[in-house]
């Protein structure tokens, strides 16, 4: 009975290893309406068990990117912060960058902990009210080891 | 295969469906801290654990354990239902129970991770005339109530905390120069992380900070066990039912030394025993003793001692003296053996485990 539990065991590892759990968000949409005259904000909720920072940075074509936000030196949150005008913002990406660390996390628990991660990103102040964002699984990267977990959310910002 | 096999086999196969996450790929190099698992309370409960005074310790995501003993084999799986919920407000700090803001800590932060077990030990129980071969499904809960750190280690940890979030913002600052659009965006990122030398080194203090042991740790479990005799499956009754608590104190710690005391309480209800007439007997016990462990780097060396005190039958009072060691044998198992005297009349204890944590199978010890 051991030996068929066992091999069970590697049947079911076998099976899931060719199936992505990082972070199953579903396809979002990507475009944030600012409006005219308006002020908009950004607020970023990172839940993870592991060290965690996110900063966010607006893209312009043709110009260096600008910073905007950074979380504190406590853990990778970011409250309500505002971002700039509609005006400002028109036509540029907005980016959010997150790094999660979980070399501290047991081995045996990292895929369960990247599993948990659970991030979103909250635009408000535009004429259509406050909107949220998850990430894509094309907006994840992870170290080989899978010790660091890198996240890229884009936002374009449009009227 | 007979029927109750077959259920069981069932119930461990719905388990691991529902342990989706363990077959995410893991790193290729393990820590030996990371393969030691706790006896899951299950085993506890039927007295076929390698110890009967377990030191409280942090549950693995999912766990299987197989013992084999001179009249008894089995296994069992253990999970921790919080790896497998997210939750949107958890943070580093929060996880550990260390508020970033000053020295206080939360003692009650470890409880969440409760560890839920299921075991299956089939036993040869001597009987007036034969040996009666029974069957014991054991469920069983565990979880570390309080934990709590030294000041020195919680400001250790704060220190070293924000130094690692430190360096990973400094990394950020350089990943977000990187067009998000690039097609080698993710060779570019793991070459930032992986060439920044103050990173490694702060996860390497982070990480030495958290391996060291809680000065104190209580622990309580639960268990609930079936039994069945003669492979029949109608047959099923309660055998026994119990909660334990555990408390463990490290009396001295030098670099990777540990001397650690640790006293049980336990409460059983018993009903594995036979009148003259056959007629099963019910027994309440109390539980109660210690174990005296020393940790040396890879080796631990224990001696634990148990009375058992029978509140229905005070004539079978009996007394648990074994000596337990754990050592790593392979890359990918830790062993365990016990020699004593288990509970009962001349009940020679003679033990070997194995416990190991599911991975990928790849897994290198650092």
């Amino acid at each position: 009975m051991l030996q068929n539990v066992t091999a069970n065991c590697n049947l079911r590892i076998n099976i899931l290893k060719q199936t992505n759990y990082i972070l199953r968000g579903n396809a979002m949409n990507k475009e944030y309406s600012a409006g005219k005259g308006n002020t908009i904000t950004l607020q970023v909720s990172v839940g993870t068990e592991g060290a965690a920072q996110s900063k966010v940075v607006q893209r312009k074509p043709a110009t260096p990117p600008m910073k905007l936000l950074s979380s504190s030196l406590s853990d990778a949150n970011i409250p309500a912060t505002t971002i700039g005008s509609s005006e400002i913002l028109m036509g540029s990406t907005v980016c959010i960058y997150t790094i999660i660390d979980l070399s501290a996390i047991p081995t045996q628990n990292i895929p369960a902990a990247i599993d948990k991660i659970a991030i979103s990103y909250t635009f408000s102040g535009g004429p259509n009210g406050a909107q949220s964002f998850i990430p894509d699984s094309d907006d994840i990267e992870r170290t080989p080891d899978s010790k660091t977990i890198t996240i890229i959310k884009q936002v374009e910002i449009n009227g | 295969m007979n029927r109750h096999t077959a259920k069981f086999t069932l119930l461990i196969i719905a388990l691991l469906l529902c342990s989706r996450t363990i077959a995410q790929t893991v790193p290729s190099t393990i820590a030996l801290t990371d393969l030691e698992a706790p006896s899951s309370p299950a085993f506890v409960l039927l007295d076929a654990a390698p110890s009967s005074v377990e030191r409280p310790m942090t549950s693995k995501a999912f766990t299987t354990s197989i013992l084999s003993l001179i009249n008894q084999n089995g296994g069992a799986i253990e999970v921790t239902p919080y790896w497998f919920i997210k939750n949107k407000k958890m943070t580093s700090y929060r996880y550990y129970g260390v508020n970033p803001n000053d020295s206080s800590q939360n003692v009650l932060a470890q409880s969440r991770l409760f560890s839920l077990s299921l075991a299956m030990v089939n036993q040869s129980v001597a009987g007036s005339s034969t040996t009666l071969n029974v069957s014991n499904l054991s469920f069983g809960i565990r979880t570390q109530l309080v934990q709590v750190r030294s000041k020195g280690s919680i400001g250790r940890f704060r220190s070293s905390h924000r130094n690692l979030n430190q360096c990973l913002s400094n990394v950020l600052d350089q990943i977000t120069l990187i067009d998000p659009n690039a097609p080698n965006r993710n060779a570019l990122i793991n070459s930032i992380v992986q060439n920044d030398t103050s990173l490694a080194k702060a996860r390497e203090n982070f990480s030495k900070v958290l391996a060291e042991k809680p000065t104190f740790t209580l622990e309580l479990a639960a268990g609930y066990n079936l039994a069945f005799d003669s492979s029949d499956f109608k047959s099923g009754r309660t055998g026994r039912l119990g909660a334990w608590l555990n408390a463990d104190y490290i009396v001295y710690h030098k670099n990777s030394t540990y001397l650690h005391l640790t006293g049980l309480a336990r409460y059983l209800y018993d009903k594995n025993s036979k009148d003259g007439n056959g007629s099963y007997l019910k027994n309440d016990c109390l539980d109660w003793g210690g174990k005296v462990e020393l940790e040396i780097s890879k080796l631990s060396c224990a001696f634990e001692y148990v009375k058992r005190n029978n509140l229905t039958q005070s004539k079978l009072n009996t007394e648990r003296i074994a000596s337990t060691v754990r050592y790593k044998v392979s890359n990918d198992l830790y062993v365990n053996g016990t020699l004593g005297n288990n509970f009962g009349k001349n009940s020679l204890l003679t033990l070997f485990g194995f416990q190991w944590s599911i991975g990928n199978g790849n897994e290198k010890v650092e």
